[in-house]
């Protein structure tokens, strides 16, 4: 087997099988045969606990491409918890690690500067020169020249997508397939994102009617966090041409750890999901995208898939403190209307009692709210002796369908405490009583007149 | 026999009328978000009817004549109970300010009680799933108020009328649609309308034969509907603020301004997970 099968095999025994001793025979393997894959090694780490092991594996997976996201996430929280180093840390897996594979005929070792690498600016003059030079090469007809200078290119720049297109697409005509391969591994080893020079790699492979390279590839594009999403919906399409519904979910899946927050990967998944007829694994997918932002085209979509199912109440709202005081106000802006009307439409006759009746209404309505509608807001629910409830039971019909709540949101799992019910009890009871104040105190005049009733005079039948 | 006959062909033919040049909305094209049934909308609605058919009515259409004197009980009872700034500002007799109250659940005829509920199962359903059924009954008060008390203040006539209707209220519940739902779509009786879609629907149906073309009902989109309820009673409710005059035909234009413009409260009525949504830019 050579180093990407082995470390295919190694990542799905880690993700898929939790076989974290076979991951780590097969990741050490392919290490063994290319010790450049910074992937395998950021993988490795998984199969150990020790955090300095992790840190090592870590800041090698970093000395081959330090702009490997997870890579720079994962140093960051392990330098977070550093302890003080054991005095004899495996520096690396379990056998020793080979030299790098040797390369093919004209091909030389090639940097890992990619794309994402700046370059400096002697750099970035040799590239323009060394182009020039290869476009005069080729009006002369000398395209094995040119390919030596698009190779030079390439040493600064692993994944510099002309040249790689020019370089692998002459040598391939030239029947140097395998020189032509190696160019474009090389430069998908080095953690490329350049989306062209993947899809180069399996159309290469797919010609060869090599199945294995083809997903190994596909496997690396889903595990680069930084290949541009487009590619990864390119590839899950591809599946989806082939009918390779599951093999796309997959596929999305193990992309989506390397772009947790990509809206378009997450509605493919969705879409993919639905194609599959699990449209309520789907939701989960939706309502990730709207999270992420409902202004963008992938979140309206997503927002509009979402109106067919019932909304969900979740912590942030349930436990807002500010939500609870907004209901409260309607109450008291009904009792200053009352207030108003009663004070015969004149504010300065207001007086000390309406407006003691409408901070009464105001909270009356706040006690009645918090027990009814936001009982477990924060921090009040915690001072009023509240506990988290225990998880309810999943409601589902015999068919295995979610119960539908009339007139209710669906209850998103909490993790905040709630007001017991007793106190609640207290609580409404104690609201209903203000409120009744309240509007004693607010509309006095009126109840006074109703309590004794003069009819008013009619201009039609009283006054002609 | 005859007289009830007559009675529903002459309804028909008003309904026809009316509505060949106004769209009137019957029903909300869209489903509910929470699936919530509407009792607080049908309660309203039972309220009104009760009120007008079993109170008001037998003293309107049960007259021997039709003269100031023979309607004198019909009269008494809006004059009592109908919202009067006099009454409410002298507050000395009558019933005080609970005619806000009284006042919304009055109807002036049958036509005002038709089209009123019309309106309010049309908008009515949707915005009490919104809110939930305690919450939406309590909005409805409010902005029944709110157009009472900006009537009150707004109308510069001295003139002694009293208003009654739901129409204020309603006009609170579509200025919380055009908030909630611009995009909402309203089924409306509308002739020009329908005549208007034949050719369409015509051309249309060639390529898809499941097309009607001749339907008695137009989908229309709410924003539309409600911008035009909105100016249609802008307008005359700013003349009549500018210029004193109170010759709006009957209608309390600045009472169903105020009630349109009391909707910005809906922010705090709406549920807490819809509210956060509308903020973030997701659909409700």
């Amino acid at each position: 087997m050579d180093a990407q099968a082995l470390f295919r095999e190694g990542v799905l025994a880690i993700r898929d099988q939790k076989d974290l001793v076979r991951g780590q025979q097969c990741l050490t393997q392919s290490l063994e045969l290319d010790p450049t894959n910074d992937l395998a090694w950021l993988w490795l780490t998984r199969t150990v606990n020790d955090p300095h092991t992790k840190l090592q594996y870590v800041d090698k997976a970093l000395s081959i491409n330090p702009t490997n996201e997870h890579a720079l996430k994962l140093k960051a929280r392990l330098d977070q918890h550093a302890v003080p180093a054991p005095s004899a840390p495996p520096a690396a897996p379990a056998k020793p690690v080979a030299p790098a594979p040797a390369v093919s005929g004209v091909i030389q070792p090639l940097a890992p500067k990619t794309m994402d690498t700046p370059l400096t600016d002697t750099e970035i003059e040799r590239i323009a020169s060394l182009m020039e030079s290869a476009d005069s090469l080729v009006d002369n007809g000398d395209i094995e020249g040119a390919i030596g200078q698009w190779v030079q290119v390439l040493k600064i720049r692993v994944d510099y997508e002309l040249a790689m297109r020019n370089a692998s697409g002459h040598l391939w005509r030239m029947s140097y397939v395998e020189d032509a391969r190696e160019l474009v591994h090389r430069a998908i080893e080095a953690g490329t994102s350049v989306s062209s020079i993947y899809l180069t790699g399996i159309d290469m492979a797919e010609r060869e009617r090599d199945h294995d390279m083809v997903e190994a590839i596909q496997q690396r594009i889903a595990l680069t966090p930084n290949v541009d999403d487009k590619l990864v919906i390119t590839i899950a399409d591809q599946f989806l041409e082939d009918y390779k519904l599951e093999q796309a979910r997959q596929f999305l899946e193990t992309a989506l750890e390397g772009h947790p927050n990509s809206q378009p990967i997450l509605m493919k998944m969705a879409a993919v999901l639905e194609s599959m007829h699990r449209p309520e694994d789907a939701q989960p997918y939706y309502e990730r995208v709207v999270k992420l932002g409902a202004r963008t085209s992938e979140g309206k979509q997503a927002d509009k898939k979402l109106l067919r199912v019932l909304p969900v109440l979740t912590d942030r709202e349930r436990g807002s403190f500010v939500l609870a005081v907004r209901e409260a106000l309607a109450f008291g802006l009904v009792f200053l209307l009352l207030a108003w009307q009663d004070a015969r439409l004149d504010l300065s006759l207001l007086g000390g009692m309406r407006w003691i009746g409408i901070g009464l209404g105001l909270a009356g309505g706040y006690f009645l709210v918090t027990a009814t509608s936001s009982p477990q807001q924060r921090p009040l629910a915690r001072l009023l002796f509240g506990k988290v409830p225990d998880p309810k039971p999943e409601d589902k019909n015999d068919d295995g369908k979610e119960k539908l709540f009339f007139g209710k949101a669906r209850e998103a799992e909490t993790h905040i405490p709630i007001i017991p019910k007793p106190v609640r009890i207290v609580l409404a009871v104690a609201g209903l009583a203000m409120i009744v104040g309240a509007f004693i105190l607010v509309f006095n005049d009126s109840l006074n007149l109703v309590f004794d009733y003069e009819a008013p005079k009619n201009p039609y039948f009283d006054e002609y | 026999m005859f007289a009830i006959l007559a009675f529903i062909f002459y309804f028909f033919f008003i309904l026809f009328l009316s509505t060949f040049f106004t769209p009137l909305p019957i029903d909300d094209a869209q489903p509910v978000r929470y699936r919530s049934l509407p009792w607080s909308t049908l309660v309203l609605m039972m309220v009104n009817c009760i009120v007008f058919l079993g109170w008001l009515a037998p003293d309107l259409y049960k007259v021997e004549e039709w003269t100031i004197y023979g309607l004198r009980d019909y009269i008494t009872k809006v004059w009592t109970y109908g919202f009067r700034e006099t009454v409410i500002r002298e507050g000395e007799v009558g019933i005080g300010a609970f005619t806000t109250f009284t006042s919304m659940f009055m109807h002036a005829d049958l036509w005002h009680l038709f089209g009123n509920m019309a309106y309010l199962w049309t908008f009515g359903r949707r915005i009490e799933d919104a809110c939930g059924h305690t919450r939406f009954l309590v909005f409805y008060i409010l902005a029944g108020m709110v157009a009472n008390v900006g009537w009150a203040l707004m109308d510069p006539s001295l003139v002694d009328l009293p208003g009654v209707g739901a129409s204020g209220a309603i006009a609170g519940v579509m200025g919380a649609y055009l908030l909630l739902f611009p995009n909402g779509r309203i089924t409306a009786l509308w002739g020009i309308g329908s005549i208007l879609r034949i050719p369409v629907a015509a051309v249309r149906s060639n390529k898809n034969n499941d097309i009607k073309v001749f339907r008695r009902t137009v989908v229309l989109p709410a924003w539309l509907l409600l911008i035009a309820f909105a100016v249609e009673n802008a307008i005359p409710s700013i003349e009549v603020m500018l210029r004193g005059s109170d010759d709006t035909g009957g209608v309390n234009t600045i009472a169903h301004l105020a009630g349109f413009m009391a909707a910005l409260t809906i922010f705090l009525f709406v549920r807490k997970d819809m509210l956060m949504r509308y903020f973030s830019g997701r659909s409700l």
